[in-house]
């Protein structure tokens, strides 16, 4: 029997009533840090990352820092901070153009050496791992709630191969910065962008709630069908209303169906 | 009842080393690292100045990991089916992506208001950067995928997480074929320029050819390279049932996290030795059936003497290594899969290829390198991806018909 064990989440105020309001997520990942010098390392989306999952654990009451732990995660779009865009976008024009001998000259030297960490999709799996003492398999998908689906399959079947005694599954996304609107805008959605995260601690015995069927189906999509969504909804669905019953989502083309018991 | 057996029916590949297996194999055997000053845009006032380009092949996407997918994943469905339509089958996709690397010709353009209006539907959804989503679903109508894909963003292990899966998957009976490998190409100012300012490529500028140095002393960093590979995975009984040889088989898969560094693996190979250990126990193998390993191997400081250790504790030192990057670059996402391919091509042409440019070995790196091509007779190959984030893959690659 693979039960959900603990449930954590971060995000905005309104999110549970799933009416978000359209605020930055308050999120301080600091009491979950293994040595501060990490939070240089870190976009929003590795602390919203963070502190999900420190409260899954916190919730679940269980040790799971070993290597009979893994971590699952969907991540959304690729987020990128304000700041460095504005510099790579100020310190590479020319005559309105990008102009590489600028970037080279003026925008180069000027990137923090860090701010590759903060782009790296996988960063929000190494977070939690590293401060959680997590040290199993792990899946790293994106960019949908189909990938979160897909990434609870992956937890369930090494819990059940004896691969893992626990299992982090868990979801982040940061829409809330210029690329994430771009994409949004770009995708015609005029939903208040969110920056959330959900993770459940996924075990064996009795817990929250009983994992009894997930059946995920899928097929050929349009090009130009609607974007995905963002991977934190079925999770979050969850997290609100955990009793049996049965979780239908579609998105992506992709149909899964969640028997809780 | 004993797992169902996964086999490798068809490969693809398109890289600098080659277009196509039969050149990417002769590649592989000639020994020579192709790396050559970067021409896909200026790169001459960056650390680094070249890498492993794909060569000879016209690219019309601005997204050049999209149409080497395409083209590397219809090699392989061509070799496994003729390009007949897979029909009554489930067909999978699973799929290790680059990233979603902004334009900064867009970014410019946009924040000084002069970006024209997109011409079309596609060109809307493609400015600034190409979502993940649309390259997965052009990935998924090439292939004929009837079940939900898989997509992986592991970055240098994301093509051996996106075999390991499939296979996982198949032995789970969620798919009856899965098109699996990967796809990357970080050759762009941002992309370069992200790992020049960590200081992890390697600056010899006036001898790319012999800058991808694993394992050696002389090492600086990685190269840079770009392409796909990908490989037709099913199972065994429906392989034969269509007459189908067997190129190769995917006996296990192993992964793990250090929980170390974001950038350096635990020195001791801990975490590497880990997802080594967990893929042979899903093998139901031991160390002492396993013939050769597949490195990372990527010639960067801390990785290679980590993995060196990690080899040393699984296999012993006397186990051959081959290190494919000293060849092919880094292909970042797409490393696993080109690199899963190389294996296969070794299994076929009866021997491993050499490590390139590994002259002396640096310290802490002392296994059994492979500097010659030399015979093959058959067993088991190890091989490791091993990602930033401190997020290990490894596979068990058996051979096939001969």
């Amino acid at each position: 029997m693979i039960s959900i064990l603990g449930i954590g989440w971060v995000g905005p105020p309104g999110l549970a009533q799933g009416k978000p309001d359209d605020v930055d997520t308050p999120c301080d990942p600091t009491p979950h840090l293994r040595d501060r010098k990490s939070l240089k390392l870190m976009a929003r989306q590795d602390m919203l990352a963070l502190v999900a999952a420190a409260r899954a654990v916190e919730d679940a009451r269980v040790d799971l820092a070993s290597e009979r732990t893994g971590v699952y995660f969907a991540v959304g779009g690729l987020a990128f901070e304000a700041a460095p865009l504005d510099l790579l976008a100020e310190r590479s024009a020319r005559e309105e153009r990008f102009d590489m001998a600028r970037f080279c000259e003026d925008a180069y030297p000027a990137l923090h050496p860090l701010f590759t960490f903060k782009c790296l999709p996988n960063m929000p799996v190494f977070h939690i791992s590293y401060n959680l003492g997590i040290r199993g398999p792990y899946m790293v998908t994106h960019p949908g709630p189909g990938q979160w689906f897909e990434a609870l399959q992956a937890a369930c079947d090494d819990l059940e191969d004896g691969v893992v005694d626990h299992a982090l599954v868990g979801a982040v996304a940061d829409q809330r910065n210029p690329l994430g609107r771009h994409h949004a805008a770009r995708c015609g959605s005029a939903a208040v962008p969110v920056d959330a995260s959900c993770v459940l601690v996924v075990g064996r015995g009795e817990g929250r709630a009983r994992i009894e069927a997930l059946e995920i189906e899928g097929g050929p999509v349009d090009l130009f069908a609607p974007c995905p969504a963002s991977p934190v909804g079925p999770s979050l669905a969850i997290a609100a209303d955990c009793s049996p019953r049965t979780l239908e989502w579609a998105d992506d083309g992709i149909r899964a169906r969640l028997t809780l018991g | 009842m004993a797992d169902p057996a996964v086999v490798v029916t068809g490969l693809g590949v398109l890289c600098g080393l080659g277009n196509d297996v039969p050149s990417f194999s002769r590649g592989l055997f000639e020994g020579v690292n192709p790396a050559a000053s970067v021409t896909v845009f200026d790169a001459s006032r960056l650390p680094t100045r070249f890498a492993v380009e794909v060569r000879g092949f016209e690219v019309e996407h601005r997204d050049r990991k999209i149409p080497f997918a395409l083209e590397a994943a219809r090699q392989a469905l061509k070799q496994a089916f003729g390009g007949r339509p897979l029909l009554d089958a489930r067909v999978g996709l699973s799929v290790g992506l680059g990233l979603e690397l902004f334009s900064l010709d867009d970014l410019v353009a946009q924040r000084a208001g002069t970006l024209p209006p997109p011409a079309g539907d596609y060109e809307a959804m493609t400015r600034l950067n190409t979502p993940a989503h649309l390259c997965v679903r052009l990935l998924g109508h090439a292939v004929g995928a009837t079940v939900p894909p898989r997509v992986f963003i592991s970055a240098c292990a994301a093509g051996t997480d996106a075999i390991g899966h499939a296979f996982r998957a198949l032995v789970r009976g969620r798919a009856d074929v899965i098109v699996a490998g990967g796809t990357d190409s970080m050759i762009n100012p941002l992309g370069m320029a992200g790992f020049c300012r960590i200081g992890a490529m390697s600056t010899r500028n006036d001898a790319p050819g012999a800058a991808s140095r694993p394992f050696d002393a002389a090492a600086d960093g990685f190269v840079l390279g770009e392409g796909a590979a990908f490989l037709v995975l099913e199972r065994e009984a429906s392989a034969r049932a269509r007459g189908a040889p067997v190129l190769a088989r995917i006996a296990g898969y192993g992964a793990s996290m250090d929980a170390h560094s974001v950038s350096d693996p635990c020195p001791d190979g801990r975490g590497a030795a880990q997802a080594m250990r967990a893929a042979l126990a899903s093998a139901r193998l031991s160390a002492a059936d396993v013939v050769a390993v597949s490195a990372h191997g990527t010639g960067t400081p801390r990785n290679d003497p980590a993995e060196s250790a990690a080899i040393r504790a699984v296999v012993g030192p006397d186990v051959p290594v081959v290190a494919t990057k000293s060849l092919t670059g880094h292909l970042v996402s797409a490393a696993g899969a080109v690199e899963t391919v190389a294996v296969v091509c070794c299994m076929r042409a009866g021997r491993l290829h050499p490590t390139a440019n590994l002259d002396m070995v640096a310290p802490g790196c002392e296994l059994r390198h492979v500097l010659h091509p030399e015979p093959f007779s058959g067993g088991h190959v190890l091989k490791n991806s091993f990602g930033f984030g401190g997020q290990n893959a490894c596979l068990v690659i058996g051979g096939g018909d001969s």
